[in-house]
């Protein structure tokens, strides 16, 4: 029974070493997409590539999940941790893919 | 403060990698507060102090990445346009002689420097320019000749390659196929057809009978499906010759056109044939228009640049261009510009520009407007804006019109102008300090748009208050490369022209050896000859004739 078990243990330290590579490599391309949207996110503006207008990140914005209304990054809700990906531009209401 | 910044973004990094996105979001979320505020206090409903804040707000919010110059501010400020926005669709307004071309001009020269000139094939910016007037068409060229003195071998081939002209003279002209609906295209035949005959109908200075609409329809079409040229001997053989005819409409394998030219007989009205004849003769009786339509068949074997990143086209009134074909040329140009526009390739910018505007948007029932608006409309999703100059364009333009292109146009230039001056009226921003009614501002306002000085305009970018600016200085072409102007524009024909246009007289011949294969041998017998004719009956006398064996047969 003893026996089973550490081979159970065994065999899943085994898999998890083998599969380290894949997730070393998803977390390199994570980190590396997030750092270039850390990027575009210090910039504070992003044009929306279909009308050109300039569109602020940092606003007095409203969460669609919690509602909460603050002023801060539109794509963060500093209330409930809602991380949205985009945003709706001011001008022409396209979407824009931020994250 | 920078090297904590980079800690905060590589930390941020690492969260995310993790699948914690939002740890970025909490180590900013201080400087984002205070961006916020700062974004949501220069917003429009916190007034700027005085007109200079406002410009100088203005300014900060247009310019950006890749901007290009449009002008300076009456204190001297350089106001720069971000290239996303300055290549949105656009009107450009104003009087004549009152800077609109050179304004255009600059716009056009400085996005080709922007962007890598001829030398950076892959990030350059596409150019399409229809002009009715000629004069942008050659101050553009003499500009495109001077750069060409200016590059080195390599960029002059570049420069070559990249320039497609489409110009009609006495000794060289550009061949054209309008009736060509390449394999592969998505566009249906009919409605190719369809496309050409509107505008046709709608430019030409002659009336035409709804029988007569309909007969160039289907001749259109007819040409479509078989590759044709628009040819007035072959138009008159298979009008008037029903062997021919019957030959010929045996090639074709649509149904619809056969069934219609099989029974031209009784669908249309010999006064509607000859007519219709009688308006091809006219249109074809122009050598450099007869020598344009060459065979689609032809124009293959001719090394000629078909498709560049810079097509120029010159539809000008002039010696040899009749206004109404002229016109017919330039909207068949921004049809086929139109049409392709939804499958290019969104990567490299293209600025379309229809240069008087009015006469393209004048009949508000014309296909072609339909197509224009939905073009204003549309075309950014492909990189695409269309630039449109106009004068007179309140007056001019048809209402509804007017409205959907002020409505869907991203920038306005207005130059000299009194009914356009109303566009920029309620965008325009005072002192706080001056004591005038708004009546009175009113009136000085459009007094002084309506005498304006040469170069002096007023910048409207939507959402932004109206800009007077001063566009920028565009210096001969000649100046500094040491050739003439007519140097330039001999440079231009011969070393850039010449890929896309021919001789007329081998034009000319190329059509006589396709109307000897065609019309007169190849196709169909000879026509009957008078002795196979059926009697003719005028009279009682032939009726006797006939009926006793005497007939003149």
């Amino acid at each position: 029974m003893k026996h089973a078990a550490l081979l159970r243990h065994v065999a899943l330290v085994a898999l998890y070493v083998a599969a380290a590579p894949v997730f070393v490599f998803l977390w390199i391309r994570r980190a590396l997409r997030a750092f270039r949207a850390s990027q575009l996110v210090r910039g504070g503006f992003i044009d929306c590539p279909h009308c050109g207008a300039r569109n602020p990140l940092d606003i007095l914005a409203t969460c669609r999940r919690c509602g909460a209304t603050e002023f801060g990054s539109r794509l963060y809700c500093g209330h409930c941790g809602e991380v949205t990906q985009g945003f709706a531009c001011d001008h022409c209401t396209a979407t824009i893919t931020v994250l | 403060m920078a090297t904590r910044e980079i800690l905060k973004s590589l930390a941020a990094s690492a969260a995310a990698g993790f699948g914690r996105a939002d740890v970025g979001f909490r180590l900013g979320r201080k400087e984002s507060y205070d961006r916020a505020l700062t974004n949501e206090r220069s917003r429009i409903f916190v007034s700027p102090r005085s007109r200079a804040d406002a410009y100088a707000l203005a300014r900060e919010r247009l310019d950006g990445p890749d901007a290009l110059p449009f002008g300076m501010l009456p204190g001297g400020e350089v106001v720069q346009v971000r290239r996303a926005l300055a290549y949105m669709s656009a009107l450009i307004l104003g009087a004549t002689g009152a800077g609109k071309t050179r304004f255009l001009l600059s716009l056009l020269l400085n996005s080709l420097q922007k962007t890598g000139g001829f030398a950076n094939r892959d990030h350059g910016v596409e150019i399409d320019l229809i002009d009715p007037k000629a004069e942008t068409f050659d101050l553009l060229r003499k500009s495109i000749a001077a750069l060409w003195l200016r590059a080195t071998p390599q960029v002059r081939a570049e420069i070559a390659r990249s320039v497609r002209v489409i110009d009609w003279s006495r000794d060289r002209v550009t061949p054209l196929a309008p009736f060509d609906n390449p394999a592969g295209s998505e566009i249906s035949n009919a409605y190719l057809a369809h496309t050409r005959a509107d505008v046709t109908v709608r430019s030409s200075a002659h009336a035409y009978t709804d029988s007569m609409r309909q007969l160039l329809y289907m001749w259109n079409w007819l040409l479509v499906e078989l590759r044709y040229p628009l040819n007035y001997r072959f138009a008159v053989r298979f009008m008037h010759e029903e062997p021919f005819r019957r030959t010929v409409l045996s090639r074709v394998k649509e149904p619809e056109v056969r069934y219609y030219f099989e029974s031209l007989d009784l669908s249309v009205p010999r006064q509607t044939r000859d007519g219709f004849l009688r308006r091809l003769q006219w249109s074809l009786s122009f050598p450099e228009i007869k020598a344009s339509y060459i065979p689609p068949a032809a124009m293959e074997t001719l090394s000629l640049t078909h498709a560049a990143p810079i097509t120029l086209a010159n539809t000008a009134c002039t010696t040899t261009l009749p206004l109404g074909i002229g016109y017919e040329r330039a909207a068949w140009r921004a049809t086929d510009v139109l049409l392709a526009a939804p499958r290019r390739d969104p990567r490299r910018p293209k600025i379309f520009v229809l240069e008087e505007a009015v006469r393209f948007f004048a009949d508000p029932n014309s296909d072609q407007v339909e197509t224009l608006l939905t073009g204003l409309r549309t075309l950014r999703s492909v990189n695409m804006g269309i630039v449109l100059t106009a004068q007179d364009f309140s007056n001019a333009m048809p209402g509804p019109v007017a409205r959907a292109v002020l409505l869907n146009t991203t920038w306005i230039a207005g130059f000299r102008a009194r009914e356009d001056a109303e566009i920029f009226w309620p965008h325009v921003v005072f002192d706080g300090t001056a004591a005038r009614s708004v009546g009175e501002r009113r009136d000085a306002f459009m007094r002084e748009m309506a005498g304006l000085a040469r170069q002096r305009y007023l910048l409207l970018v939507k959402g932004e208050p109206a800009l007077p600016l001063r566009a920028p200085d565009m210096p001969n072409a000649a100046h500094g490369v040491g050739a003439s102007e007519e140097e330039l524009t001999e440079i231009f024909n011969r070393e850039i022209a010449a890929k896309s246009m021919i001789r007329t007289a081998v034009a000319l011949d190329l059509i006589a050896k396709w109307e000897s294969e065609v019309v007169d041998r190849a196709e169909a017998p000879p026509a009957r000859d008078a002795a196979t004719k059926p009697p003719r009956i005028t009279s009682l006398a032939d009726l006797k004739s006939f009926f006793s064996g005497k007939a003149d047969t």
